[in-house]
């Protein structure tokens, strides 16, 4: 599998200045790549617009060569920074986490996800806690490539070393693609094999 | 001493949230007060300002400059000379300019001078002063913060996570801020879970873990785990990605005795059973009975 950016820039709408120009970049479900460019350079753009979230102003995004699907799963999951914006504050956990499909419980075990939180909302769960729903839901179907933009910045040192070695293992396992954006170049250096610099445009 | 806090319980109905928590500040001191999402920091620092919600009720003695912090102590220091550098924007009022609430309300020369020079020193543009709180990035409502605490000269400073979201260099800016306004002789208190970020700048470190603390030692302690007693802090240690990204299994605090039972290597069955007390080695304080050192009574 291979997900590619050809020549992709992207502005909101003509009025505004663009935020990526020009970027090719292609990444491979054996590769795990991090990306690491300063505040407001348009990373987590660069990843919406991986996952379909939003379309490109010019270029493409191809996934062996084909366009995303515009219906039903897409294979290209993304971990958002905060957790808490990412999960519907409406519904209990477990209606949360049956949004990506089923889930075993061997990888609820894993991401230390407590049952006793099934029936609690989002508003009364801390924002590691919710991470690691929002980890299992993305994990839940079969996708091919996963984003994770910028995950484990609220996370305290033990649980973020954990749920990366969790995330590491399951995507060799399954052999997922994974991004991995992130401020701390010493933790790209730890799981990710290699690291592209936006800023220098090593593109 | 600025601060001093001795026998803190912390509860929201029976529910307890901190425990047999203490803390000293003096005048100049960086403090470090460091722990994971859910230990109990931010409620910490809502109590010493006393702006916690009702149905949290906080016990202990808390002293300041020597004298109880009482309700009718803080609403005459509050703002003046205790003040909170919040943890994000939504605490700015989004329907006044940002310069007219660093100057809290106040219109005259003097004040709207002073905002003026507060935004210059932090490379904020005077045009700044005429924007709204949306109209500002992450890192400048952080600026913004510190130049509202520096409106009056503060004597302590709390800072609840000021920096998630920045880029290093950011944070470690703001974090320089804080530093200078305890050279200023100001104590400081920073709540944050980046403890990479609490050894560069901090004093004193204390590691807070399910609303307990494990351990109060000198940030230098932390360049090597050593000088580290806590199995916890140790734990913390070898998980930073430069200290080997060491794994552990995932487990939830125990209720009684210490609640890093089931992560301990070296537990022992008082250790599940017991009252942890809390032990000095040398600069440290540790909450655990196999970390040597005589027992204190705190």
């Amino acid at each position: 599998m291979l997900l590619e950016m050809k020549n992709v820039s992207f502005r909101y709408d003509k009025k505004t200045p663009w935020i990526l120009e020009n970027i090719s970049f292609s990444i491979s479900n054996t590769e795990r790549i991090g990306l690491i460019a300063p505040s407001g350079f348009g990373k987590t753009t660069l990843c919406k617009l991986l996952a379909g979230y939003e379309t490109p102003t010019k270029g493409e995004i191809l996934l062996d060569t084909k366009p995303l699907p515009k219906k039903g799963y897409c294979p290209v999951q993304m971990i958002w920074q905060h957790p808490e914006m990412a999960v519907n504050t409406k519904l209990p956990m477990k209606k949360i986490l049956e949004e990506g499909g089923s889930i075993s419980e061997e990888m609820i075990a894993k991401l230390g996800i407590q049952r006793q939180w099934f029936s609690r909302f989002a508003q009364t769960l801390s924002g590691g806690e919710l991470q690691r729903f929002c980890i299992a839901r993305a994990l839940a179907g079969n996708p091919s490539f996963l984003l994770a933009d910028e995950i484990s910045t609220m996370l305290d040192l033990l649980t973020q070393s954990q749920i990366w070695h969790f995330l590491l293992e399951e995507v060799e396992k399954r052999n997922i693609g994974l991004l991995v954006v992130s401020h701390d170049m010493e933790l790209l250096q730890k799981v990710t094999t290699k690291q592209i610099d936006l800023q220098k445009n090593a593109f | 001493m600025i601060l001093d806090m001795q026998q803190i319980t912390i509860s929201v109905e029976e529910t307890k949230l901190v425990e047999e928590f203490f803390l000293q500040i003096t005048a100049g001191e960086f403090v470090a007060l460091v722990g994971a999402s859910g230990s109990g920091k931010s409620i910490l620092a809502h109590s010493i300002m006393g702006i916690a919600p009702k149905n949290v009720i906080c016990h202990g003695n808390i002293k300041y400059c020597g004298e109880p912090l009482t309700d009718e102590k803080r609403t005459k220091i509050l703002g003046k000379e205790i003040v909170l550098v919040p943890q994000n924007i939504s605490y700015l009022d989004p329907l006044m300019k940002v310069g007219r609430q660093v100057a809290k309300g106040k219109k005259d020369k003097v004040s709207m001078e002073k905002v003026k020079k507060l935004f210059q020193k932090y490379h904020m543009q005077s045009s700044v002063m005429q924007r709204y709180p949306h109209m500002i990035s992450g890192g400048m409502a952080r600026r913004v913060f510190i130049s509202s605490a520096l409106m009056e000269q503060p004597k302590l400073v709390i800072a609840d996570e000021p920096t998630p979201g920045l880029h290093k260099k950011m944070a470690e800016m703001v974090v320089s801020h804080f530093r200078e306004m305890a050279e200023m002789g100001a104590g400081v208190l920073m709540i944050t879970h980046d403890l990479e970020l609490a050894i560069a700048c901090a004093d004193k470190i204390i590691v807070l873990y399910a609303g307990k603390i494990m351990e109060q030692t000198k940030a230098k302690n932390f360049q090597s785990e050593d000088t580290l007693y806590h199995p916890y802090t140790k734990a913390l240690w070898r998980a930073m990605p430069k200290n080997g990204f060491h794994n552990t299994t995932m487990i939830q605090p125990s209720e009684t005795g210490c609640p890093f039972f089931e992560g301990c290597t070296q537990s022992k069955k008082e250790c599940k059973q017991n009252k942890i007390p809390y032990f000095q080695k040398e600069d440290s304080i540790i909450k655990c009975i196999c970390a040597g050192g005589t027992e204190i009574c705190y």
